[in-house]
Formats: structure tokens, sequence, C-alpha cells
């Protein structure tokens, strides 16, 4: 019923108008034309360079280290290979132990940085010359730019991948890394650090040892009370990661207590900081019932009318998946999505919304015709829901259709008696031609679903059966005089 | 791509071939239709006509007819839109557009491959430079990284020259950004027409040694028919009929006259400075004097004392009231050859200095006789006929036959449609100056066809409404005759559909532009209200500022339309 | 009034209208034969009763009198049925080698044999041109142009031309194509010629 997040699907549109366009002149490439520097950097051989950085003349050594780290901060393609085959690893990982020279400790870390950049291949011959430990003890460097140069390069090697990850806190950098979370560090330091802590957080198979996740949460909560853009993006994409990765790492993020904040930055003026949050309380309600209980009572749902109104269809996309999660949960949750007024725009947006956006939709109603009471159902039609539900039977997307379809059978057979009130609305809507048509798809579960449908609902006479409500059935009541929207102009 | 040698890089390239030939629905628009016809006629060009009113028919146009099509020919449609964006078509289809209205869109101009535009060369197009529009994107590989929403993976730290330099190139792209919106925002700002598409065929006939008196006439009525929609000013009007005129000459040797009788089969163009009062031949002159937005402005024919100058401007002429209320045709054969110069004479007391205009006649055989300006008049009522059993293609092609000589008894329909639709604008113009509906919304002046009133049926068309919006806007400026309305432009609405509750909403720029440019910003201005608002608007029409609504969400798109234009 | 019969065959080709054929008169033509039996019956008679009669001139004009209606009516009756011939030759030219049905009734038997001999000497002589033979009932009046300009009147969908392009015949659009392939769908009445 509640849905993980899918990767967004290919983009439909050719888009062809650049591509001929852009073929055809001939306009010289505005790139940066050569420095004087670089002219002179591309006449040393690298072996050359190796050399002189194994050298014991200092400023040999250091102006060698230095070359090096200039070719490899360039913006064009850094040799990173040619340098690495020339044998330069070991060599600038013997730097990063000289701690009588910092200069030498930091241009080395930054090489190194650069080096672990690239490839995963080029990032693991980083390791494999044994970088990671002096990494670690340069965190306790009293050279500050020494300390935020290793932190980035270890960055790097922990953005790898699961196993560079889990290597690096065997080595024991958490510690000294979340140290660093304090007052008194420079904001660019600090954002540094940030930055490591979400790759520490990016992966999950596996995911880091629990106990790794505890620390790391620690210093998320102190960061995700910055003021800094760039630190609050990456905190809460951190925290986002973390989300991801299964209800009982859900909960340890509950447990943290860090929900009504990251439900605060849903109102961010920060589209960025807006998009990350959105997909980490969206990722707590992929959780239990009583998971996604914690969000609600952060009082989430007022958030919503803004995002499901903002002008990025992404964020109106993910704000309908969150809600669509929301509908797949207990009745009450359900109410709560209804008294917060959010039924009108999601039923906006399954109606004039983005394609992918049409579809979280169909899934939100779909999910609601499945969890909810009559009552809350009833909430849906009065938003004339039925018409958007029939346009959406006619996509190529299999799924949803199927979900389309599913809502629609739900609706008729909690109308019970009144079913035809719900049968009218269809037909005028011109449902009932697309759920025949249906009966012939090559889906197996569409076809089935269609067949029942046009079997229980359109193929008696509808002309005998009472409309009005009988004593019986209080509680709920089908409006037979609702007004059903003329087909007509598409409009832009 | 702008087409240089129109025999050469368009002709050649068709000949043997099947071409579609999508025509818009104006006059124009049908003369160069039928100048093609011919050509293609003459060297065995088979081709498929096909009438598209806006957009969606284009669109559908193409869809219905592109299977193993290779060659499209677009007349007075699709120079202003992105083609290739709208139709997506296969790589090896190519576009030949002849399309008066401007500015071109720039995505046509700077295709290469598909898209060729069929202009005259002695346009002006104020192009913008390649380079300012269109960016070469293999120099920003480096900033791919700043797209993407999630933190990235491993990061490079580069030098502070290279960080230097990226700040540099981002700051240099962010000011080519604005150096283009700049641009961009000057170019598409105004609308406006080039010269005529019949004008580009007629001209692409005589390069062929092709040209006929029949081509020259058709050209000849579609550039009458920009100068009565105003598309284009008086200059370049005068300017058109000099070179069409040596034409003209040419085809008809005017020292011959004695020696040329007419014949059954003779065709025969003059040329001939003309009144510009409506089908005043065919009508009577007092009629014609009232339906006629420029004397009946000037001479503010909707008040008493105007209409007492409408006498004494008659008798000043010498004309008997009598007589000028009879059936032209009827008159008395003294006044008949005389009435046009005592009215010219008369016209510059009543300040009327440009009642003439110089124009062309034509004579088919013995019978019918034309001026051009009734002849467009003509063509473009059945265009835009009312009758509601013809479906829209049905009256294209009923307006495409009535301008070929086998089928000229048409025309005569078209000159009474013509009357009708007169006589309902000047009834509605009427009305609306004796009720006061003409308000001011502040930045623009207002008004509203009511529903329901019998003359309302006729400004469901787009070109009859622009027509009743300029009446309107001369009459109301003349009229009152206040410094600020002066400067004033006017946007009208009518009902257009009942049932499914539109209007159509169109936009006249201020009278001094009217005359001066024929500039209209009101395609950019609707577009924006429309976005800023979530109206429900269509913009279907080749013509920008034409655009239907939700007649519900009228009132919320003037008050954005307010806001932006103040 | 003898020949009056005969007459009326012939009045009825007349009468009938251009390129139809009237039904066979059957009775029409048994009573003239039978009416010419009897006139040459009596003119037997008359001779018999001449030769054995010497000097008797009298009967010589009644018997002239009566060979001449005989011979006008079978100068008639050749004209009637050569007429026919005629009128179901320029069907064949027409039509093609099957008729209408209509037709094919008012045909007696021997005209239906003489029809179907004629359709296939005229089959075989056209074979027998050319290469792969000329059908010369196609075109008999020299088209003005190749191409014509058509308008079509109601949605036939795709039509394939000659050349192998598409075409596709929406109500109301019109078309320049060549003119043998428009024929058959004008005859339809899909397309319509359109003058210039």
């Amino acid at each position: 019923m509640r849905r993980r997040r899918t990767n967004v699907t290919v983009e439909l549109r050719k888009n062809k108008r650049d591509d001929i366009v852009l073929k055809r002149r001939n306009v010289p490439l505005l790139s940066g034309t050569d420095s004087e520097e670089e002219s002179q950097l591309q006449n040393t051989s690298y072996a050359q360079i190796v050399q002189n950085a194994s050298s014991d003349q200092p400023n040999l050594q250091l102006g060698a280290v230095q070359t090096a780290r200039k070719l490899l901060s360039s913006d064009r393609n850094p040799p990173i290979d040619s340098l690495i085959e020339s044998g330069i690893l070991p060599v600038l990982v013997a730097c990063l132990q000289r701690h009588d020279n910092p200069s030498l400790q930091f241009e080395a870390a930054w090489a190194l940085t650069n080096i672990a950049s690239g490839t995963s291949e080029q990032t693991q011959s980083v390791v494999k010359a044994g970088a990671v430990p002096h990494f670690k003890n340069l965190l306790s460097s009293p050279h500050q730019n020494v300390c935020e140069q290793a932190v980035w390069a270890l960055g790097n090697i922990i953005g790898d991948g699961p196993a560079c990850r889990d290597y690096c806190i065997k080595e024991g950098v958490v510690h000294p890394l979340l140290s660093f979370i304090n007052p008194n560090i420079p904001l660019s330091f600090l954002r540094n650090v940030t930055w490591v802590l979400v790759n520490m957080c990016r992966n999950k198979d596996p995911p880091p040892p629990l106990v790794v996740i505890q620390d790391i949460l620690r210093g998320l909560c102190t960061l995700i009370m910055h003021k800094d853009t760039s630190i609050l993006v990456d905190t809460v994409w951190a925290l986002s990661y973390l989300t991801d990765g299964g209800n009982s790492q859900i909960q340890m993020v509950i447990d943290s207590e860090v929900v009504p904040n990251l439900v605060n930055l849903l109102s961010h003026p920060e589209v960025k900081v807006q998009t990350a949050a959105l997909r980490a309380v969206g990722n707590i309600v992929t959780g239990t019932d009583e998971q996604t209980q914690v969000v609600l009572d952060c009082d989430v749902l007022s958030r919503f009318p803004a995002l499901l109104a903002h002008k990025k269809e992404k964020i109106n996309k993910e704000a309908v998946w969150f809600l669509s999660n929301i509908t797949a949960g207990n009745q009450k949750q359900v109410q709560l999505v209804i008294d917060a007024g959010l039924i009108p725009d999601i039923v906006r947006l399954l109606d004039r919304g983005d394609f992918q956006t049409q579809k979280e939709a169909a899934w939100a109603v779909s999910n609601l015709t499945i969890s909810g009471k009559k009552e809350q159902v009833v909430v849906l039609i009065e938003n004339k829901v039925i018409p958007p539900l029939c346009n959406l039977l006619t996509v190529k997307d299999p799924q949803i259709v199927q979900v389309c379809l599913d809502g629609i059978g739900n609706i008729l057979r909690m109308a019970g008696e009144n079913y035809h009130v719900i049968a009218d609305m269809i037909e005028s809507a011109g449902g009932v031609d697309k759920i025949e048509s249906l009966q012939q798809s090559e889906n197996d579960e569409i076809y089935k679903l269609a067949f029942e449908i046009i079997e229980q609902y359109f193929s008696d006479d509808v002309g005998g059966l009472d409309p009005q409500p009988t004593d019986e059935d209080k509680g709920y009541h089908f409006d037979g005089n609702a007004s059903v929207p003329p087909e007509g102009f598409q409009f832009n | 791509m702008l087409i240089n040698d129109i025999r050469l890089q368009f002709y050649d390239k068709i000949i043997h071939k099947r071409v579609l030939l999508l025509v818009s629905h104006d006059v124009d628009a049908l003369c160069a239709c039928k100048i093609l016809q011919a050509l293609f006629h003459c060297d065995h060009i088979q081709y498929t006509i096909v009438a598209v009113a806006g957009k969606q028919d284009l669109e559908r146009a193409f869809l219905e007819h592109s299977e193993q099509l290779e060659f499209v020919v677009m007349i007075n449609c699709g120079g202003n839109i992105d083609l290739i964006e709208l139709l997506q078509p296969e790589e090896n289809v190519v576009f030949y557009i002849c399309d008066s209205h401007r500015p071109i869109h720039l995505n046509n101009v700077f295709n290469d491959s598909q898209v060729k535009m069929l202009v005259n060369s002695g346009d002006e197009f104020n192009l913008p430079a390649y380079e300012d529009v269109i960016r070469n994107e293999e120099s920003d590989e480096d900033d791919s990284g700043n797209e993407s929403d999630e933190p990235s993976g491993k990061r490079r730290r580069f030098d502070e020259a290279t960080l230097e330099r990226k700040m540099e190139k981002r700051r240099k792209r962010r000011e080519w950004e604005q150096n283009k919106e700049r641009i961009m925002y000057d170019y598409d700002e105004f609308s406006f027409y080039g010269t005529a598409a019949s004008l580009v065929m007629y001209d692409l006939a005589w390069k062929l040694s092709k040209d006929t008196n029949d081509l020259l006439w058709w050209a000849i009525t579609g550039l009458t028919s920009q100068l009565i929609a105003k598309r284009i000013d008086r200059e370049k009007y005068v300017s058109d009929v000099t070179e069409l005129n040596r034409h003209v000459s040419r085809h008809n040797h005017r020292g011959n006259e004695d020696e040329c009788p007419l014949s059954v089969n003779s065709m025969k163009i003059s040329f001939v400075p003309e009144l510009q009062l409506t089908l005043y031949k065919h009508w009577s002159l007092f009629e014609s004097l009232r339906h006629s937005a420029y004397t009946a402005c000037t001479l503010k024919l909707w008040t008493l004392k105007g209409q007492k100058k409408l006498n004494e401007f008659l008798a000043d002429m010498g004309l008997p009231l009598a007589q000028s209320k009879q059936k032209f045709s009827a008159m008395d054969v003294e006044f008949k050859d005389n009435v046009k110069d005592w009215l010219e004479t008369s016209a510059k007391k009543f300040g009327l200095d440009n009642i003439s205009v110089p124009s062309f006649q034509v004579q088919f055989g013995f019978k019918h006789k034309y001026c051009a300006l009734d002849v467009a008049f003509a063509v473009d009522a059945l265009l835009e006929s009312v009758n509601t059993s013809k479906s829209a293609e049905e009256r294209f092609m009923e307006a495409l036959d009535c301008l070929s000589r086998t089928y000229i008894d048409k025309l005569e329909d078209g000159l009474d449609l013509c009357k009708q639709q007169m006589m309902g604008v000047v009834n509605q113009v009427q009305s609306l100056l004796d009720m006061k509906k003409v308000v001011s919304a502040g930045p623009f002046l207002y008004a509203f066809v009511p529903d329901g009133t019998p003359g309302s049926k006729f400004f469901s068309r787009p070109n009859c409404l622009m027509t009743l919006g300029r009446f309107t806007l001369e009459a109301y400026v003349k009229l009152y005759n206040r410094r600020k309305a002066r400067n004033l432009p006017l946007v009208v609405t009518a009902p257009l559909d009942f049932e499914n509750g539109t209007s159509l909403v169109v936009g006249i720029p201020p009278l001094p532009e009217l005359e001066q440019a024929s500039r209209n910003f009101f395609g950019k201005a609707f577009e924006q209200a429309a976005e800023k608002t979530g109206s429900r608007t269509l913009h279907d029409n080749f013509e920008p500022s034409v655009v239907i609504m939700r007649t519900e969400d009228r009132s919320k798109f003037f008050d954005a339309l307010i806001s932006l234009l103040q | 009034m003898y020949g009056d019969k005969a007459l009326e065959l012939i009045l009825e080709l007349k009468r009938a209208a251009e390129g139809s054929l009237p039904p066979y008169n059957e009775d029409g033509i048994r009573q003239v034969l039978e009416e010419t039996s009897v006139l040459y019956d009596q003119n037997q008679a008359d001779v018999l009763r001449e030769s054995s009669m010497t000097g008797a001139e009298s009967l010589l004009s009644a018997v002239q009198f009566r060979h001449t209606c005989l011979e006008r009516n079978q100068r008639c009756l050749l004209a009637y049925l050569h007429n026919r011939l005629e009128i179901i030759k320029e069907m064949r030219w027409e039509f093609g080698s099957v008729l209408p049905p209509d037709i094919k009734n008012n045909m007696s038997e021997q005209e239906s044999q003489w029809f179907n001999k004629y359709s296939k000497s005229l089959a075989s002589y056209m074979r027998s041109l050319g290469e792969e033979g000329l059908d010369l009932t196609q075109d008999r009046k020299p088209p003005k142009n190749l191409f014509i300009q058509v308008r079509c009147l109601r949605d036939f969908g795709e039509f394939e031309t000659e050349d192998g392009s598409m075409v596709v015949l929406k109500k109301n659009s019109q078309h320049f194509l060549l003119r043998s392939q428009c024929e058959p769908l004008i005859r339809q009445g899909i397309l319509e010629h359109i003058l210039s």
C-alpha cells in the first residue's frame, strides 16, 4: 500500500530543436584559453614530478607536489591516471606524514583529494595506497587547512561506496569528524563536514552500523539548527537517506526528535531545502502507521496547501506522493487529510497536473478508496473526482490504469444500492466506453477488473432503483443533483 | 532560414514532387494560394490543400497528411510559432513558409535544415545576431553539476585560478542570459505584418515568367486586404501599389485602349485612385458614407451635429439627398460620373484628407467590373460568414472559388454579406457609444459586446470583431477628443459559444500606432496575463492579439492585464 | 395499313432515350413477320392465278404493291435489328464486358450471344496491340490536361497514387492529381472536379 520512491522515469518529450540548431553552426568554443602557467606545466613530465616529489630538498619537493596539485585542480581533464601510473600515490601518502612540513601535507592532501574524486577505481587506488589512516591522523592536525583538506579527502573516499565507508569507519574517522561540529568552526569547513556526513548516510546496501547512525544523528540534529542554506540542504538530504533504509532506521530518526525541524523546513524559502525536507518526511511516512502518525502530529498537513500549489512541478509530485502514503493509512489519518482541505488540490492535480504528478494523485485517490470509510469517499465524489479518474483510463501506463480502475471499482462498491449515481457520473464523463474497451486489454488484471465493473454495474437496466437514500442509510448521502462539469475545450 | 532566391531555393526544389499546402483563413492567404495553384498547374506539381484556422488545425492537418510527406508549404501561418517544437516532424520533412505575420520566430530563422521562410528581401526583420540568442552548449560541461537536486557523491577541489575562471564564466553566462532576455523581449514585444504573401507569390511567378493578369489581380486583392485590415500602414501600401502598377502597365497596355476592344474573355486591370468608401458602387452613397469607418468617425455621424454635417457635405458636393440615397448604379449618369471628383474636392474641406487611396479595378468581359477594395471586402465576408450551415472549410472553399473567373457570381453573395456585416458593426458601435459602454480601465479602453443582441453573432468571427474594435476606437477617440484617450488601446470581447461559456477577445493598438506602424503588443500581454492568473485561454489564432477565453475567467484576466500594462 | 407495325418498331427505337436499349420487341417482330408472310402468301396466290389466266394485267399492280410492302417490312426489320446491335456495341465500349442487368434483360438471346462474340473479338484484338495489349475503351476522348483539380466531398481515407505516395482524402480538402487516378473516384461521387 505504502510505496517507496521509484526512480523518475524518462521524460517523453523529444526536444530536437536544440540539436538541430546547434549541429549547424561552427561557433568557436568559448572555453578559457591556456594560461602561461599551464603550458609550462605540461612540459614537465610526470615521471619528473614524481621523482622531485620524493626529493629530500624541501623546496624541490614542495614545488613538485604543488605542481601535481595544480595539474589535478585545473578545470580541464585532470591527468589522474597518468599520474597514478607514474607512481605518485606512495609519494603523496608519504608526504601526508610529514608533520614537520604542514604545507607539504596540505598540498599532498589536496592532490590526493582530487585523485579520489574520479572514478571508483581511482578512489580505491588511493585507499590501497594506505592513505586513510594518515588522513585520520590529519584530522587532529593543529593546522586548520590541513584538517579541512583531510575531511574533504575522506568525504570522497567514503562517497565511493559501502566498502570504503565501512573501512573508514573502522579506521575511526567518525568521532573526530563529529567533533568538528562546534560553534567555532568556520563556515566552509562545516559545510565540508556536513557533506561528508551525507556520504556516510548515502548507501544502504548495507547501511552503516547502528552505532554510527546514532552518532551521526546526534550531529545532524545539531546541524539542522544552522541557518546556512547549503548546510541545511545537505543535512536534510542526509536525513532523507537515513529514512530510506527501512523502518528501524526510520525509528531511529524519529527517536532523535528531529522530525519537527524537518516539518518546519517544508516551508523554508529556499526550494532546495523544501525539496530535501519533503523527500525526508515522505520517506518517513512509508513506515508504519505509528511512525506516520508522528509526522502528522507535527501538523505537517498545514504546510501542504502551499506545496501542492508550488510552481515547481517536482514539489507538487512529491507532495502528492507523500499524501498518497497517508491516504493508505488508517481512517483517522485519512480524515486528517480531508480536514486539512487537501482533497480539492489532489483532485485538481489529478485533472490537470504533469503526468508524473497525475500518477501520484491516482494512487492517493485509490488508496483513499481502500482505506477510507464511506463518508470519506463521499468527499472525493463531492470534489468531482470521477471525470479526471476516468480520463486517466486511456493512458499507456498499465499500472496507473489499474490503479484508477481499482479506485472506480471501490467507489462503486462502496455506494452499495445507490451505485447508479456514481455510474451516471462515470457515464457522463465518458468513462463507460473506456472501461468497456479495457475489457480487451492484454493485461490480465486490467481486463478482469474492467469486466467485473461492467458486469456488475453497467449491464443491468439502471432505471429501477430509487436514487433517494433510505432511512437505514444514515450517514452518507450521494447527491444525485451534483452538477457534472461538461467536457469541452482543453485549455492550456 | 530566410531564403534569398525564391526560385532556386524553393520552386526548383519542389518541381516534380508532391506538396501539402496549408492555407490560413484570410484573404491574403487565399490570393497567394490561387497564385501558387496556377503555377503548380502549369508545372504539374501535385498538391493537396487544407485550410487551417489556427494552431490546432495546423497540428491536426499535419498529422493527418504527414504519411510519406516531404514538402509542406504554409501560407500566412507557421511563421511566428516554433514549428519544429509544435509538429515534431521527421527529419526529412521540409517546410516552406510564406507568412506575413511578424516577428518570425527565431527558431524558424535559425533552423538551417527544415524551415525555409519565403520572404520579400526588402522587408526589415530586425533580427538579433545568432550568437546573442543561441548558446553553444559544449562549453558548459562543468556547470552541469548544479542542475541536480541531490548533493554530489565526489567533489574535486579547484585551485584559485580555476575557481575564478569558473566564476567569471558563470558571470559571463548570466550576463549573456540577461542580454538575451532583453533582446528577445524587444524582438517579441510587438507583433506586426510584413509584405503580403500574395505579393511574394506574384514575385515568384514573375521570376518564372509565368505571371499573368489573373495572378496580378490576385496579388492586388491580397495587398488590398492588408490595407483594409490595417495590417500595413499607408506608406507601405503606396509603395507596394507602385510596384504592382508597373506590372499592371506591362500587362495592360494603356496606350492601346482603343485598339483592344472588350471581348467576353478579356480581362483588363487599370490603376485608379479609389475612394475609401465601403462598397459604394454596390450600395448607395449615403449608406456607404455611414458605414465606412473613416467618414463615419471623422464626421462623427453618431451625433446629431454629425448628421447635419453629412447633409452639409453632400450639399457641398452638389449631390441632392435623393440621389445619394439611391443605389449607386441607379444614380443619374451625370452624378455618377462626377461624384468621385466632387467628393475628393469637398472632402478636404471636411477634414477627410485621406479619402482617396491608389488602387486598381478590373473588368472581366462585358458585365463584371470590380474595384480591388470591393473584392477584398467580399471575399473576407464570405470567409467570415455566420451562416451556421457552412463549416469553416466550406466557407474557405467558397471564398477560394469566388476568386476565380468561373465562379465570379459568388462575389455578389460576398458583397451582400459584407453589407450585412458592416451594418451590424455600425449598429453595434452606435449602441456602444450611446450607452457609454466603452469604459476606461486605466491603461486601456474596454468594451464588450453583450450577448443575445441580434448583431452579436457577427462578432464571433475574429476579423469582424477586429473591424468592430478599430471602428469603435476611432469613433470614440474622434468623438470625445480627449488628449489622454487618443493614445489608449482598446480591448473588445464578444461572446463566442454560449454552451461552452467562451468569449473572443481581441486587442486593438492605440490609433497613432495603428495608423503609422500597425504594431500590436497585445499578443505578449495576453499571454502573460493568462499565465499569471491561470485563466483558461486558447491562443489558437495565428494573430497573437486574438484569444479565446472562458467567460468566467474574464475579470481576473483583465485585472492582471491592467496591472501588467500600467 | 401495311407497314405500320414495322414503322412502330422503328419509332420505338427512335423514341428510346439516348444510349438505352428498349426491350426486344419479340411481339412486334412476330407481327411484322406474320404480316409479311400474309402478303407473301397473297402474292403467291395471285401470281399463280395470274399464270393460269392470260392477259390479266389487273393483278400485277396488286402484286407489285404487296411486294413493295414486303420489302419495306424487311427493310424496317433489318434496320431495327441492326440499330439495336449498334447500340449494344456502343455499350460494350461504354460499360465494358459486363453489362448492367437491366440492359441484359432487354436483349434477346441472339443479341446476347452476338454481344459475347463481339466482346471476345474486341478483347483479343486489344490484347494483340503492343506488348501487353491496350485498353482502347478508356480515354476515348483526348483529355485536355494530365492533372485535374478535385475537391473531396466525403471522407475517404488514404489513397495510394501510382507513384506510391499517399494522399489523404478528407472531406473539404482540395487536391491536384493525375486525371486517370481521379476518374474512378469522380464517378463514385467521392471527388468533385473543380474548374479553375
